[in-house]
């Protein structure tokens, strides 16, 4: 998945510097051209995750067809969602996520967005502190044991210095500012996209075999526990909070032209397509020719180690870093969002230090799958409010922008539109074991359709602006 | 400057991607191939910064 490429709920670094116009339609002079996207969502969709999801896939007993067809379609639907939904609006308001709920919710209602956000972003660069500390851990050999899928808990003392050195490493450079890690990102995208063609290029040699179809089979007597459609659903969805959820309103404000809503295609077909299959190999080589249990899987660190050598550890650390860093400075500026007489230095290490927590538990990074699923569920469905604010208000006789005009500073209608779907949703996880990938979808429509029925019951005689 | 550190990325990143491909074809080595590749990350990190200018956008 990316590594949150875009905040929604606060200034988001790239694609520009400088001027960040938070509360104003960005002006033609600081409009930019395609590159500029193609570029960022080709870095930013090969993060240090993507070495956790593709071998995911294979522990979930996913086949060769369900990987390179469900991919290959789940990857075009998001695309279309990004091109036809979010860079529409974005090009036609101009405005970032945050600004434009607040017109809708009211600021007080945006706090409570910004808490989940930046929470949810928390545990994503946790993710991230467990991937680099499975390639931090391999000089270590025997001294460390290494987290497998089934982890959820610490593994040990060495695990948890690792985990902390690393977080703590994390949280100062991100404390000291954005620029020199999105730099190093940017710098280093193109290297750690061929280091992951690579490891896939060596396992295919060591498997004997360039067929794909011969190779990624479910385990013999392993329950399969995702099929095509759950990897098309994950595909689509596992960014939702960007593209469903508006969050790259942020981004595509500065675009020229809603075409290049296009871009989104570099970072699905680069990163969650090529990426992915290739990570996936390393797992399959593992469990093939080296006896792993594909339910428990393989650490990264150590399969990237084997495959590549040095080079691939390096990825793997600077993957983790160049996406969890930025993942971290953002989470500090929602919540100094929150507080606002908060630093910016203190928000962010508050986000460090939970962020270093939540990598120490390998249980984000090893259920992966689940929590970008649910990650999209509990942010996307905000998104719908959007969309039925710009595209339906008036058809369906509600205010737009009802804030604006009223001068709340708490819409309850989106509250009860935004928490009823994902309680629902959490509810069916949680209980009936549905995948939580198959929740964003539902979630999002049930939020559109409930603002609407919700506007019309409680605010039927919208008040004055104060 | 820029055309040397760009001459110089572009090699780096044929020194990342081929070495799996001359392992895969048999006729290159495990640990040469492992030993080009990260001398060649080092190549991309010294050379790439002055060629792409990242960051900036």
């Amino acid at each position: 998945m990316s590594n949150a490429s875009s905040p929604g709920n606060a200034p988001s670094p790239p694609p520009h510097a400088g001027d960040e116009f938070e509360r104003e339609p960005v002006p033609e002079p600081a409009r930019k051209g395609p590159s500029a996207f193609w570029g960022m969502y080709a870095g930013e969709h090969t993060a240090g995750t993507e070495f956790m999801i593709g071998p995911l896939f294979v522990a979930w007993g996913a086949s060769a067809f369900d990987l390179i067809f469900g991919l290959l379609l789940g990857n075009l639907l998001a695309v279309l969602t990004w091109r036809f939904l979010t860079a529409e609006i974005a090009t036609q308001r101009r405005l970032t996520l945050y600004y434009q709920l607040e017109r809708i919710t009211g600021r007080r209602l945006v706090t409570l967005y910004n808490f989940f956000n930046g929470v949810l972003f928390c545990f994503l660069a946790g993710a991230m502190v467990t991937v680099s500390a499975t390639a931090v851990g391999v000089p270590f050999g025997e001294h460390i044991r290494m987290p497998s899928f089934a982890d959820t808990w610490p593994t040990g003392v060495v695990w948890v210095l690792v985990c902390v050195a690393l977080g703590a490493a994390m949280t100062f450079v991100a404390a000291r500012g954005y620029g020199f890690v999105a730099r190093v990102g940017h710098v280093a995208a193109p290297w750690m996209f061929l280091v992951f063609v690579a490891c896939g290029v060596v396992m295919l040699a060591r498997l004997g075999t360039a067929n794909l179809f011969e190779v990624i089979q479910p385990a013999d007597g392993a329950p399969r526990k995702i099929g095509f459609w759950g990897v098309v659903c994950f595909a689509w969805f596992c960014n939702a909070a960007m593209h469903l959820g508006m969050s790259d309103l942020s981004i595509f404000r500065f675009a020229r032209k809603p075409s290049y809503g296009w871009a989104s295609a570099a970072g699905m077909y680069l990163g969650h397509y090529i990426a992915w299959i290739c990570a996936a190999l390393l797992l399959v080589y593992w469990v093939r020719e080296r006896g792993a249990d594909p339910a428990r899987g393989a650490p990264p660190g150590p399969m990237v180690w084997d495959a590549v050598g040095w080079a691939g550890l390096l990825c793997v650390v600077i993957a983790g870093w160049t996406t969890a860093n930025p993942t971290i400075y953002r989470a500090g500026l929602a919540f100094q969002g929150m507080f606002p007489k908060m630093s910016r230095v203190a928000g962010t290490l508050i986000a460090g230090t939970v962020c270093t927590l939540a990598g120490i538990f390998p249980a984000v990074a090893m259920k992966l799958l689940d929590f970008v699923g649910i990650y999209g569920t509990i942010l996307c469905p905000v998104g719908a409010v959007i969309v039925v604010d710009h595209y339906l208000a008036r058809r369906v006789g509600i205010p737009a922008e009802y804030a604006v005009k009223t001068g709340t500073s708490f819409n309850v209608a989106v509250l009860l539109a935004w928490a009823l779907p994902v309680l629902v949703g959490l509810y069916f996880y949680r209980v009936h074991g549905v995948n939580a990938f198959f929740l964003p979808l539902p979630a999002w429509l049930a939020c559109g359709l409930l603002y609407v029925v919700f506007t019309k019951l409680l605010n039927r005689n919208p008040p004055a602006p104060a | 400057m820029k055309p040397l550190a760009k001459a110089l990325a572009l090699l780096a990143l044929a020194g990342t991607l081929l070495p799996p491909v001359f392992y895969a074809l048999k006729v290159l080595g495990e640990g040469p191939m492992k030993a080009v590749m990260l001398a060649a990350a080092v190549g991309w990190f010294a050379a790439a910064p002055f060629w792409l200018k990242g960051g900036q956008h």
